[in-house]
């Protein structure tokens, strides 16, 4: 107890120094909790418009079908394999899909989509989807219908209400025609998705591209998605050998190397950012020992072991730490959570580039504690790293030149 | 009864091109309850033979035998904490923690000793009160006189019951009345409480006071005078 007495004191001896030094960690701590901050509430968001909203955390194909994503490569799905998926305690629900292309036509317009067939009530009831729709309704698997995304309706001046014509390839290269009334227009953060897009009912699909009985695939809907990669090693282990199983991660793998290398230029910021603090306790420390030198000397010689100066010091820096890394997590925590309620949207050039790479032009910041736990810990292991060569000066003390001084 | 022996004691200084003998071939014993003085000119060796007394420095030669035990083949953490249970010191410039006050201060090497709390402060209060301190135990050192500072250093050396104190031109920094308040308190305190007190100075006031007087030159003893 006394030891932390001391020490407390001690750091308010030279009051300026202490606030300058503690600043500094205030300061690179704030810049690199917002960063993460950013970092991971894009990162989250772009793995939720793409991934949660859309292919799903797992997907279940016929084998080979991720390599050759063709109506030729589509499974018969049968209640065994459903069971089985099932039984895994973090399955949740199973969303078959059929996923092609189709051309589309409308009055003297043509465009080529992708169409995807659903189970409305499982599909469209997802917040991701529901809250998306701008115009009309879902289709539903009693009347059918159209659900078309708003640049693709823009472009090919469609509104709620209209039919659009499909001429495509069915399965075993059947001829795909027909007629679809669109029900409702959806608005896709994603704006490759937005521009193109068309869902239908599956059965309807199926129909379509004379697929009956068959999907292209089935989106397994988790109940923890962190679990992703559990749960696909757990399931990939007694799958039948004609199916294959992937989590997104080599679903989209550019998804992945994409978050992956924005991610090491956030960390050499953030290895700059703590570079700068590991400095400034460094230097800290190494004034706040060699100005005592005097005073470990007299403690040492009233039988202070050398082993206590240096916690009583090492404590005093960890304090100094403390002081900026509480003063910052209060300060950064109100601006996180305000980026995150009103995210940064860029708009001009900015915006263009986004969507060129295919994400929704904005900068969320994440609200979720575990993100930002690990940089105040960093911090902390910075300054006992900054103080190994102060305390060592301790260690090499000698009383009756400390004495002298 | 001895509590200090000292045989064919030698520090010899060789960071120099030539050696210099700081202390060269000393023996000598000091008695239980004794008030010394050792006394010299100028680089006359008298602080490098307090610092081996006090286990601060090793001999180059020759033995410091303190209650039978020989501080010079002790390492470092032994002598540290011989020292804390032997040996009380008081400086030229008082050397108080500045963040503590008269009372931690006094406190602070009986809590090294891991002295319980009550037992501590009932010490500490004593230990002031009877060096004229007692209505000062919250005020910290930067508030104190520094005559009062060396009083709260002497407090502080006694307090851990030590078999005997080392007192380093204890006072060279304070004024005349400060000083004889202090050897007034210094010398009642070694007939109360019966310690050693081994003083080195160049004060003739402390001199005075002193029952046993060894000269030091050219680090040698060249006088040793009991009164």
């Amino acid at each position: 107890m006394e030891i932390l007495k001391i020490a407390w004191r001690n750091i308010w001896r030279n009051r300026k120094r202490t606030l300058i030094t503690a600043g500094s960690v205030f300061f690179a701590l704030m810049l690199s909790l917002i960063m993460v901050g950013l970092q991971n509430g894009t990162y989250d968001h772009m793995i939720k418009t793409s991934v949660d909203d859309f292919y799903g955390y797992i997907q279940v194909h016929q084998k080979g079908y991720h390599d050759d994503p063709t109506l030729l490569n589509s499974m018969e799905f049968n209640d065994k394999i459903s069971d089985y998926l099932l039984s895994d305690e973090n399955v949740k629900e199973l969303h078959p899909k059929i996923e092609t292309f189709s051309l589309s036509a409308f009055g003297e317009k043509t465009k080529g989509i992708a169409v995807i067939g659903v189970n409305p009530e499982l599909e469209f009831t997802k917040a991701g989807l529901k809250n998306r729709l701008i115009e009309g309704n879902f289709p539903d698997s009693e009347t059918g219908g159209l659900l078309i995304t708003q640049k693709y309706a823009e472009f090919m001046g469609v509104v709620v209400g209209d039919s659009i014509a499909f001429i495509g390839q069915g399965y075993q290269g059947v001829s795909a025609v027909g007629l679809y009334k669109v029900t409702g227009i959806i608005k896709l953060p994603n704006p490759q998705l937005n521009s193109g897009l068309a869902y239908m009912e599956i059965k309807q699909a199926q129909e379509l591209f004379s697929m009956q009985g068959r999907l292209t695939s089935v989106v397994l809907r988790l109940n923890d998605n962190s679990e992703f990669k559990e749960t696909t090693e757990r399931l990939a282990a007694n799958l039948p050998a004609s199916y294959e199983i992937l989590d997104w991660e080599k679903e989209m793998p550019e998804l992945l190397q994409m978050i992956e290398s924005d991610s090491k230029s956030g960390q050499i910021m953030l290895m700059i950012l703590y570079i700068v603090i590991g400095f400034g306790i460094f230097g800290t420390a190494l004034m706040m020992t060699a100005e005592r030198i005097k005073e470990f000397g007299v403690m040492i010689s009233v039988g202070m072991q050398k082993s206590k100066i240096i916690i009583l010091v090492s404590c005093e820096m960890i304090f100094i730490a403390l002081v900026g890394i509480v003063a910052s997590v209060l300060a950064s925590f109100p601006i996180i959570y305000y980026l995150h309620i009103n995210p940064i949207v860029f708009t001009g050039e900015m915006a263009k580039t986004y969507e060129a790479y295919g994400f929704e032009a904005i900068m969320p910041v994440a609200w979720q504690l575990s993100y930002y736990l690990k940089e105040p810990l960093i911090v902390l292991i910075i300054t006992l790293i900054a103080i190994i060569y102060p305390l060592w000066g301790i260690k090499n003390i000698q009383v009756v030149k400390a004495l002298k001084k | 009864m001895k509590i200090i022996e000292i045989k064919d004691l030698y520090k010899i200084y060789t960071e120099s091109e030539i050696p210099v003998n700081a202390v060269n071939g000393i023996d000598l014993s000091f008695e239980q309850g004794e008030f010394t003085a050792i006394v010299g000119p100028s680089g006359s060796g008298k602080t490098t033979f307090l610092n081996m007394l006090g286990g601060l420095d090793k001999p180059t030669k020759g033995e410091v035998i303190v209650d039978g035990v020989n501080i010079g083949l002790l390492n470092s953490r032994q002598v540290i904490d011989f020292r804390l249970r032997n040996i009380g010191f008081v400086f030229q410039a008082y050397n108080l923690i500045p963040v503590l006050t008269a009372k931690e201060n006094v406190e602070f090497i009986m809590q090294l000793q891991n002295q319980n709390k009550n037992d501590r402060e009932a010490r500490a209060i004593e230990m002031l009160q009877a060096v004229g301190l007692g209505d000062r135990l919250n005020s910290r050192p930067s508030k104190l006189s520094g005559g009062q500072q060396q009083r709260v250093a002497v407090a502080r050396a006694l307090a851990s019951k030590p078999k005997f104190i080392l007192a380093d031109e204890p006072t060279a920094n304070i004024d005349s009345a400060s000083t004889n308040n202090l050897l007034e308190i210094m010398q009642e305190l070694n007939k109360k409480e019966n310690i050693t007190f081994i003083f080195s100075t160049h004060d003739q006031r402390v001199v005075n006071k002193a029952r046993r007087i060894i000269t030091i030159d050219d680090g040698k003893v060249k006088s040793d005078v009991k009164l």
